[in-house]
């Protein structure tokens, strides 16, 4: 029955590790697409010309940085993973490592404002639909996904001090 | 903390090895090191049994409590 139960936990691991894998695989491929073609339709559009560069710059940037940091959540995920797989779930790093996905999650919220703001301007943001639209589907998911995770990272950390503790009792 | 442990001063009086007090305790080299060098955090009654049971001694042999140290084999 164990041995059942650690085949079925290790087998939904590797699955999810291969889930990131593949996840981390777009990530990338959206990076190059973002930084290569995007730029060359870029200078190719009319908003260039009717906006401005530091408009559609703009732009570009916040969705090259958006792909960022979605690798960057992706890859401390990875790790995180890794260690599950490793049997050491309560790794002295782990608590860090969550703690850094938070702060991914919470750096997307303003790229997410941003990117709503650049293509639908100040006004069309605050127009009452769209505000709480943006507020209620983005912000406050964001921020409430973000904090999770934070506490999720201050358990860890206890975690990790009691598998320290059962470690070095001897 | 302030326990000291004086397995070492134990081992030397007893004339016996790490090893071989590891086998007559039953936990392994590494834990017994941990332990000798203070680095361990609480130490269980069926392994403080063991050892004095090994080394023919009293726990408050092997362990003394100092006030204010902070360095040694401490615990």
């Amino acid at each position: 029955m164990a041995k059942k139960d650690t085949f079925f936990r290790m087998s939904s691991v590797r699955a999810f590790r291969a889930f990131i894998s593949i996840l981390w695989i777009i990530g990338l491929a959206a990076l190059f697409f973002d930084a290569v073609l995007m730029l060359f339709s870029l200078l190719k559009s009319p908003l260039m010309k009717e906006k401005g560069i530091i408009y559609s710059g703009s732009i570009y940037l916040a969705s090259l940085l958006t792909v960022v940091v979605f690798l960057w959540i992706i890859h401390y995920l990875r790790k995180l993973v890794q260690t599950v797989e490793q049997n050491h779930p309560f790794d002295q790093a782990n608590p860090g490592r969550i703690r850094r996905i938070a702060y991914g999650v919470f750096v997307w919220m303003p790229l997410r404002i941003f990117s709503e703001v650049m293509l639908k301007g100040p006004s069309g943001v605050l127009k009452t639909e769209n505000f709480f639209d943006l507020l209620r589907s983005d912000v406050l998911m964001l921020v409430f996904l973000g904090t999770a995770i934070l506490v999720i990272a201050k358990v860890f950390e206890a975690g990790v001090r009691l598998e320290q503790d059962q470690t070095l009792t001897i | 903390m302030s326990i000291e442990v004086n397995l070492d001063l134990m081992l030397v009086k007893r004339k016996m090895s790490l090893t071989e007090l590891a086998q007559k305790v039953g936990i392994t080299i590494a834990n017994l090191s941990v332990l000798k060098q203070g680095h361990a955090r609480a130490i269980r009654f069926s392994t403080l049994e063991g050892i004095c049971e090994a080394l023919n001694c009293q726990p408050g042999d092997i362990l003394s409590y100092r006030k204010n140290a902070s360095s040694g084999n401490l615990v």
